[in-house]
C-alpha cells in the first residue's frame, strides 16, 4: 500500500499555503496530521497531484485566550494538546473529554483539530464538539479572503464542509461558555480506539431555579451526517433537568437516528446506542452545571 | 492508458534528521513513507509495518520524544526532527531494562509487534514512571495489537520494567536506597 | 509482468495434500487462467524496482471481466439452480464427510428430551501480525532455486514447488526466516510462491514481494466458517444419549492445500469429552465465490467445542437441571480409557479433576451468588462454562494416509555434536513465535547431559533441516518433534558414554554425565568433557574404542503411535451492559492438562494467546461477503482485534497427566486456548442475558448482536451481514 506520486511543497507562511492552494485547488490537497489523509494516501483512494504540507506553517497551531473569555485554536493544535492543554481544559472542558476518545496516543500525537474538522468525518468527534459548543470556523481563501463560518452551517455531510476550492481552514474560535455551563461527552466504540459507533457531545446550562435554559446536543457515528439536532434546546429549555427530560429526548434522537441510518444494517443498535448516549451525556452535564448540583 | 497529468513522480526533496542519535541527509520522493525510510534507506529494520493504515502499531517510533506511527507519516515531514527507533533502545552491551523486563516475562512470541509496544512504553514510562495499576497500563498500550501474546505478560512486563528504572534511579541518586531483588 | 497465459498449457493446478472423501477437484493456478472465482484471485504479477513503482504499474493494467453469475453465501449455493463455480459439477459439494456410531435416529426415537439448534460461525482468519512475504533466487546456472517465504512447512512448500517448476526437488530450496506468527494460515502453499519464482526466472534477478495488509484480507486463506444444525437426545435424567450434526462448511472458491480437513475435523470430534453413545456427523464442504477457507488455530476444533457446549447448555435448559452437573454425568470417566467415540481413541483424560479444579479456583459458587445480588441492581453478568478435549501429537502415519492426508505424521530428528562439544539440532519444525525450539533446546540438552545454551536449534531450512512428516502445526512440535529429538539424543548420549569410558577406563554405567561433562562416580576430578569426545570422534579416532566408528551425528524417525489428547476448562464471567451491548471479562479461569510440560513459561504464554484468538472469534472478528460474493471488508477498520484493554488476565493451572504413548509424556498446547474459549464465552453471555431469554445462535456476539437479543429481533437467527 504506497501511495500515488504526487508533488510536494512545505510553505512556512499561511499566505504561501494559501496562494499554492489557489494555484489547482482541485488537484490540490491540504496535509495537517496525516492520521487520516495518509491512510487514503497509501490506499490510493486519495491521489492528489500536489500535497501542501501544513506542518511547517507558523502560528497555525495557537492556543489563545480571547478577550470576553471565548478560546481561538489554531488548525494545527494537536489532538494530544486538546487532552492537555490547561487553557483548553479551563474554557473548553468538552474538547479534552472527546478528545481522549480520538483513537490512541500515537494518532493524537500527529493528528490535528483542523484535519479532523476538515476530514469531516461523520464517525469523528470533534465535529460532534465543535456544533455543541457553536463553534466559529476561521477560513482563508484565495485572493486574501477571508470568512468565518458556524459550525451548523460547515458540516455538510460525510466529508463534505462548505468550504469552496482553494480555501482552508485556518482556525475555529470558541465562544466563552456561560458562567455554570455543563459539558459531557459520550461514546461507545466496540474496542478501545475504535471508531464510535456513536458518540454525543453535550452542553447544559442549569440555573439557579434548577431549571435548564440552554442545551445543545451533536452526535458523531449516526450516519451519512454530522447530526445536531435543533429543537433540543428548545424542548429542553424550562424543564428541570430529570431522567424522564432526557429520556424523552433521548428517544426523538434514537427515531431521527434510526432515519439517518437507513442504508445501515445495524440501525436499530445504533439509534438505540446513540439514544442511551444521549441520556447519559444530558445527565452528566446537567450534573456538571453550575445549577444542577445534586441532580 | 496514461494516467492523467503525471507528477514530477521524479522531482525529490531533501530530509534532513537525526535518527538514533545519528544525523541522516536525504533526498527521498515525497511519497515515500517514514517506515520504509527508515527500514529500506537506513536498513533499520527493527521498525515492522503490519497495516500500513495506522491501526496495528507495529511501526512506533519516536519523533521528538512522541510515539507515532511512520507508516502514517512521510519522510519528509521528519525533516529537522529526531527520531528514535527500537535499534537505539539497548546499549552496546546490554538490554535496555525494558526489553529485559520483557524477556523474563515472555511478553513477545513472534516478536513482530514489539519493537512497536517498545517505543510507546518507553515514552509512557518517561511519562508516568509511577505506573503500575492494571487498566492504566492496558489503556496506555492499547495502540499496539499483539496477536500472540494475549497481552498479559506484557503487561507484567512493564508494571516490572517501571519498578526497575524507578529503582535505578532511586540508587542513582541515592546510593544507600536498598537495591530491589 | 506474467498472468495465467505465462504459465503455459501444462502448467499444473495448486495441489492440495489432504484427499479427503469424495473430494472434488477446485483447478486454480498460481495466476488465474480464464476464469476467477474469488476477489483476491491472483490475476496479474508485476515486478519493478520498489514496491512503489510496481503499484503504479498495476494501475496500467486492464483487466476485461465478463461477470458470471456468483454466490456469497454456502445456504444459498446448495439451493437448486444457485450459481454453479465448477461447470463440471452438479452442484456446489466439493466433498462430503459422514460418520456414525451407534443408531442416532433410534435414540432420538427413544429419547425423553430431543433438543434442536441452529448455529452460525463466522468467518474470519489468522491474521498474523506480520503478513505473507516470498523471495525467489535462481542460481547463476539456473539450475537451483532458492525461495524465502514466510512459512511453517518448507518441506511442503519445496516439494509442490518442485513439481510445479518440473525441477528435481534436490534442486530447490526453500529457506524460512523470522517468521511473525502464522497460526495455521502459512500452513499452505500459496499461489504467490510460484508466481514469484516464475518472475525470479523471467527477469534472472532475485524478487521479493511482501504482502501488504489489504492484500492479506483477501489472498491469505480464511477460516471457520460453518453453518451447523445440531441435535441432542437424553433421558430425562440427564444422560446424553445421542447428538447429531449437520455441517455445512463454505470452502470458498476452492480447496486450498488442506482441502476440507478443518470441517472434517469439526466432524469427527462432535460429541467433544462426553460418553455418548450414538453419534453422527454429516458434514458437506461448499464452495462460494469468497476466499478459500484454511487452517487457523484448532483447525475444526473450535466449531465442534462450540456446537457441543452449547448443546449441553440447551438441554440443561430443556431438562431444567444445572449444566454442569450435566457435564459431570456424561464426562468420559477416567476408567473408559483409552476411550473410542465417533472416530478417534482418546488416550487419557480426567476431565472431573480439571472441571473441579476450575470451579474452585474460579469461586464459582462465590461469583453465583454475585450474580444474584447484581441482578437485583440491574447489572448483568454471567458465568460460562466450557470443556474441550483437543488433538495433537498429529500423528501415526498410517492413521493420516488411511484418512487421505498425503504427508506423514512422522518427525525426523537430526542431532550433531561438534568437534567442540556443542551441539548442533537440525528439525523440519519451524519457529514462529510459539518458542518450541527452546522446548527442543531443554530437551536435548537434558537427555545428552549438556547445558540448553550449549544446543543451538537450527530450522526453516530444506538445505539441513529433515523432513518433518506433517510440518508445524497440529500441536505436535513438543510431543513429535520432541520424542524424535529424546531418540536421537539416547543414541548419542549412549555414543559418548561409551567414548568417554574408554577414555576414562571405566565402565560406561559407572559415569555420570552432566553440563556437557562426564566423570567416573564418585571422581568428579576426573572429568572430561564433551569437547574432548568431540575431538576424538573427529580429529583422532585413534582414542576411540575399537570397532567404533568415528562423528557424533545421530537421525532418528519417530512415528506417534497414537495422537495425544490433551484437554481442559474454561470458566468465564462476563458483564453485560445492556444499554450499550458491551461485553466484558470479570474473571477467566483456565485449568488444562497438556501432560509432560518442558516449559511452562512457554506453555501458558501458548494458552494467553488462544484464548485472546477465541475472545476476537467469540466477539469481535469477522468477515462479511454479500450475496453475490462481494467483500463487505477491507481493512482493520472493519476488521476489529481485540486490544490489551479488552483481553482479560487468566488464572491458569496446570494438571499434569503424562501421555502414555508419546515419550516423555508431552502432549500439545498451541491450540488449546483457542478450542474452548469461544464456546465459554457464549455461555457467559446467554447466562448474563437470561432475564431476556436471549438464545446465541451465532458468532461473533457484537454489541448490536447483544442488542438484538434484548430486543428480540429475530432477524439474526439466521446468518446476516454485520
Amino acid at each position: 500500500m504506497k501511495p500515488a506520486a504526487f508533488d510536494y511543497r512545505a510553505p512556512r507562511s499561511l499566505d504561501d499555503a494559501v496562494v499554492l492552494l489557489n494555484e489547482a485547488p482541485d488537484e490540490t490537497t491540504l496535509l495537517a496530521g496525516g492520521q487520516s489523509l495518509v491512510p487514503m494516501l497509501n490506499m490510493r483512494l486519495a491521489r492528489p497531484q500536489l500535497l501542501i504540507d501544513l506542518n511547517r506553517v507558523e502560528d497555525l497551531d495557537e492556543i489563545a485566550q480571547l478577550d470576553g473569555g471565548g478560546l481561538r485554536l489554531g488548525a494545527m493544535v494537536r489532538q494530544r494538546a486538546l487532552e492537555t492543554d490547561p487553557a483548553v481544559g479551563r474554557h473548553a472542558p468538552l474538547l479534552p473529554e472527546a478528545a481522549r476518545h480520538i483513537a490512541h496516543l500515537q494518532i493524537r500525537t500527529r493528528g490535528t483539530l483542523g484535519g479532523s474538522l476538515a476530514h469531516a468525518d461523520p464517525a469523528a468527534e470533534l465535529p460532534a464538539v465543535m456544533l455543541a459548543l457553536d463553534a466559529l470556523m476561521l477560513v482563508r481563501g484565495g485572493g486574501g479572503t477571508s470568512r468565518s463560518i458556524q459550525a451548523r452551517d460547515f458540516f455538510r455531510g460525510a466529508l463534505t464542509t462548505s468550504l469552496d476550492s482553494g480555501e482552508m481552514l485556518t482556525g475555529v474560535e470558541i465562544p466563552p461558555l456561560a458562567v455554570g455551563t455543563g459539558c459531557a461527552f459520550a461514546e461507545f466504540a466496540q474496542v478501545h480506539g475504535a471508531f464510535a459507533l456513536a458518540g454525543v457531545a453535550a452542553v447544559v446550562r442549569v440555573d439557579h431555579d434548577g431549571r435548564i435554559d440552554d442545551a445543545r446536543i451533536a452526535l458523531c457515528g449516526v450516519g451519512p451526517v454530522q447530526y445536531a439536532p435543533a429543537w433540543l434546546g428548545e424542548s429542553l429549555v424550562g424543564e428541570s433537568p430529570s431522567g424522564k427530560v432526557f429520556a424523552d429526548a433521548a428517544r426523538r434522537v434514537q427515531e431521527e437516528a434510526n432515519a439517518l441510518l437507513a442504508s445501515h444494517t445495524d440501525r436499530g443498535y445504533r439509534s438505540a446506542l446513540a439514544g442511551v448516549l444521549t441520556a447519559r451525556a444530558l445527565a452528566a452535564a446537567a450534573a456538571r452545571s453550575g445549577g444542577g448540583e445534586g441532580w | 492508458m496514461s494516467l492523467r497529468n503525471e507528477p514530477s513522480s521524479q522531482a525529490l526533496s531533501s530530509v534532513v534528521v537525526r535518527v538514533n542519535g545519528r544525523d541522516v541527509n536525504a533526498q527521498v520522493e515525497p511519497r515515500r513513507l517514514l517506515a520504509d525510510f527508515l527500514r529500506d534507506d537506513l536498513h533499520l529494520h527493527g521498525t515492522h509495518l503490519g497495516c500500513e493504515h495506522g491501526v496495528c502499531g507495529a511501526c512506533t517510533v519516536l519523533l521528538d520524544g512522541e510515539p507515532v506511527r511512520s507508516c502514517l507519516m512521510l519522510a519528509v515531514q521528519a525533516d529537522g526532527a529526531e527520531i528514535m527507533t527500537i535499534e537505539a533502545l539497548a546499549s552496546e552491551t546490554e538490554l535496555h531494562p525494558l526489553q529485559e523486563a520483557f524477556r523474563e516475562h515472555h511478553a513477545l512470541q513472534c516478536g513482530f509487534c514489539t519493537a512497536g509496544f517498545l517505543m510507546t512504553v518507553l515514552h509512557v514510562l518517561r511519562e508516568r514512571p509511577d505506573i503500575a495499576d492494571e487498566v492504566e497500563i492496558r489503556d496506555a498500550i492499547s495502540g499496539n495489537i499483539c496477536r500472540c501474546t494475549g497481552y498479559q505478560n506484557i503487561v507484567d512486563a512493564v508494571r516490572d520494567a517501571a519498578a526497575t528504572i524507578r529503582w535505578s534511579a532511586a540508587a542513582q541518586a541515592d546510593p544507600s536506597v536498598e537495591a530491589r531483588d | 509482468m506474467l498472468t495465467g497465459a505465462d504459465l503455459g498449457p501444462d502448467f499444473g493446478v495448486q495441489p492440495c495434500n489432504h484427499l479427503l472423501h469424495g473430494q472434488r477437484a477446485t483447478p486454480y493456478y498460481a495466476l488465474a487462467r480464464e476464469r476467477v472465482r474469488y476477489v483476491g484471485e491472483p490475476v496479474a504479477i508485476v515486478a519493478a524496482e520498489s514496491r512503489y513503482i510496481a503499484e503504479d504499474a498495476l494501475e496500467l493494467i486492464e483487466v476485461e471481466y465478463e461477470p458470471l453469475p456468483s454466490t456469497g453465501s454456502a445456504i444459498a449455493a446448495l439451493e437448486p439452480g444457485a450459481a454453479r463455480l465448477y461447470d463440471e459439477w452438479p452442484d456446489n459439494v466439493a466433498g462430503t464427510f459422514e460418520q456414525e456410531i451407534g443408531d442416532v435416529d433410534a435414540a432420538f426415537a427413544e429419547a425423553d428430551v430431543v433438543v434442536t439448534e441452529t448455529f452460525d460461525i463466522q468467518r474470519l482468519f489468522a491474521c498474523s501480525l506480520e503478513t505473507r512475504g516470498v523471495l525467489a533466487e535462481w542460481s547463476a546456472d539456473r539450475d537451483e532455486l532458492t525461495l524465502w517465504t514466510s512459512t511453517q512447512v518448507p518441506h511442503i512448500v519445496r516439494d509442490f514447488l518442485a513439481e510445479l517448476l518440473r525441477l528435481p526437488k534436490h534442486r530447490v530450496r526453500v529457506r524460512v526466516p523470522r517468521v511473525g506468527g502464522g497460526f495455521g494460515a502459512k500452513f499452505h502453499f500459496y499461489p504467490e510462491e510460484v508466481a514469484v519464482a516464475l518472475v525470479a526466472g523471467a527477469t534472472g534477478r532475485p524478487v521479493r514481494w511482501v504482502e501488504d495488509r489489504l492484500e492479506s484480507f483477501l489472498a491469505t486463506v480464511h477460516a471457520r466458517e460453518q453453518h451447523v444444525t445440531a441435535t441432542i437426545a437424553a433421558t430425562r435424567e440427564g444422560a446424553i444419549t445421542a447428538i447429531a450434526a449437520e455441517i455445512v462448511a463454505d470452502m470458498g472458491a476452492a480447496l486450498h492445500t488442506v482441502s476440507y480437513g478443518p470441517a472434517w475435523l469439526t466432524s469427527v470430534l462432535i460429541g467433544n469429552v462426553y460418553e455418548i453413545p450414538n453419534i453422527r456427523a454429516r458434514m458437506r464442504a461448499v464452495v462460494t465465490n469468497k476466499t478459500p477457507l484454511g487452517s487457523y488455530r484448532g483447525w475444526g476444533q473450535p466449531q465442534a467445542n462450540f456446537v457441543t457446549e452449547r448443546m449441553v447448555e440447551r438441554l440443561a435448559d430443556a431438562l431444567g437441571k444445572d449444566a454442569i452437573t450435566l457435564r459431570r454425568l456424561n464426562f468420559i470417566p477416567v476408567e473408559h480409557f483409552p476411550y473410542t467415540g465417533l472416530h478417534h481413541t482418546f488416550d487419557n483424560g480426567d476431565y472431573m479433576a480439571c472441571l473441579d479444579e476450575a470451579l474452585v479456583l474460579s469461586g464459582y459458587d462465590a461469583w453465583r451468588e454475585r450474580q444474584r445480588a447484581l441482578r437485583s441492581e440491574g447489572r448483568h453478568i454471567g458465568i460460562g462454562v466450557s470443556c474441550y478435549v483437543e488433538n495433537s501429537a498429529l500423528g501415526p502415519s498410517r492413521k493420516l494416509n488411511a484418512g487421505g492426508v498425503q504427508l506423514g505424521g512422522y518427525d525426523i530428528a537430526h542431532i550433531r555434536i561438534e568437534a567442540d562439544g556443542t551441539v548442533s539440532v537440525f528439525t523440519g519444525l519451524c519457529e514462529m513465535g510459539q518458542g518450541f525450539t527452546n522446548g527442543l533446546a531443554q530437551l536435548c540438552a537434558d537427555e545428552l547431559g549438556v547445558r540448553p545454551d550449549d544446543v543451538r536449534v537450527v530450522t526453516g531450512d530444506t538445505e539441513a533441516c529433515p523432513y518433518t512428516g506433517y510440518g508445524t502445526g497440529g500441536s505436535r512440535s513438543a510431543a513429535v518433534g520432541g520424542a524424535a529429538i529424546t531418540k536421537a539424543a539416547r543414541k548419542l548420549r549412549e555414543k559418548i558414554t561409551t567414548i568417554a569410558a574408554h577414555m576414562l577406563e571405566m565402565a560406561p554405567e559407572d559415569l555420570e554425565i552432566a553440563d556437557g561433562r562426564l566423570w567416573p562416580r564418585g571422581v568428579p576430578s576426573r572429568q572430561i568433557t564433551f569437547a574432548d569426545v568431540g575431538r576424538a570422534a573427529y580429529l583422532r579416532p585413534i582414542d576411540l574404542p575399537d570397532g567404533l566408528e568415528p562423528g557424533l551425528e545421530a537421525i532418528e524417525t519417530f512415528d506417534p503411535p497414537e495422537m495425544a489428547w490433551p484437554y481442559g476448562a474454561n470458566i468465564v464471567v462476563v458483564e453485560v451492559d445492556v444499554a450499550t451491548g458491551q461485553i466484558s471479562f470479570l474473571d477467566y479461569t483456565y485449568v488444562h492438562d497438556c501432560g509432560t510440560i518442558l516449559n511452562p513459561l512457554i506453555v501458558e504464554g501458548q494458552i494467553h494467546g488462544g484464548v485472546a484468538q477465541g475472545i476476537g472469534m467469540a466477539l469481535y472478528e469477522q468477515l462479511c461477503y454479500d450475496e453475490d460474493g462481494q467483500p463487505l471488508f477491507g481493512s482493520f477498520m472493519d476488521y476489529i482485534l481485540p486490544t490489551a484493554f479488552e483481553v482479560p488476565r487468566l488464572r491458569l493451572a496446570h494438571q499434569e497427566t503424562p501421555s502414555p504413548n508419546i515419550p516423555g509424556g508431552m502432549k500439545g498446547v498451541g491450540e488449546a486456548g483457542a478450542i474452548g474459549s469461544p464456546a465459554a464465552i457464549a455461555n457467559a453471555v446467554e447466562d448474563a442475558l437470561r432475564p431476556f431469554g436471549a438464545k446465541i445462535t451465532a458468532l461473533p456476539i457484537t454489541p448490536q448482536r447483544v442488542y438484538e437479543l434484548i430486543a428480540g429481533e429475530s432477524e439474526l437467527a439466521g446468518h446476516a451481514a454485520p
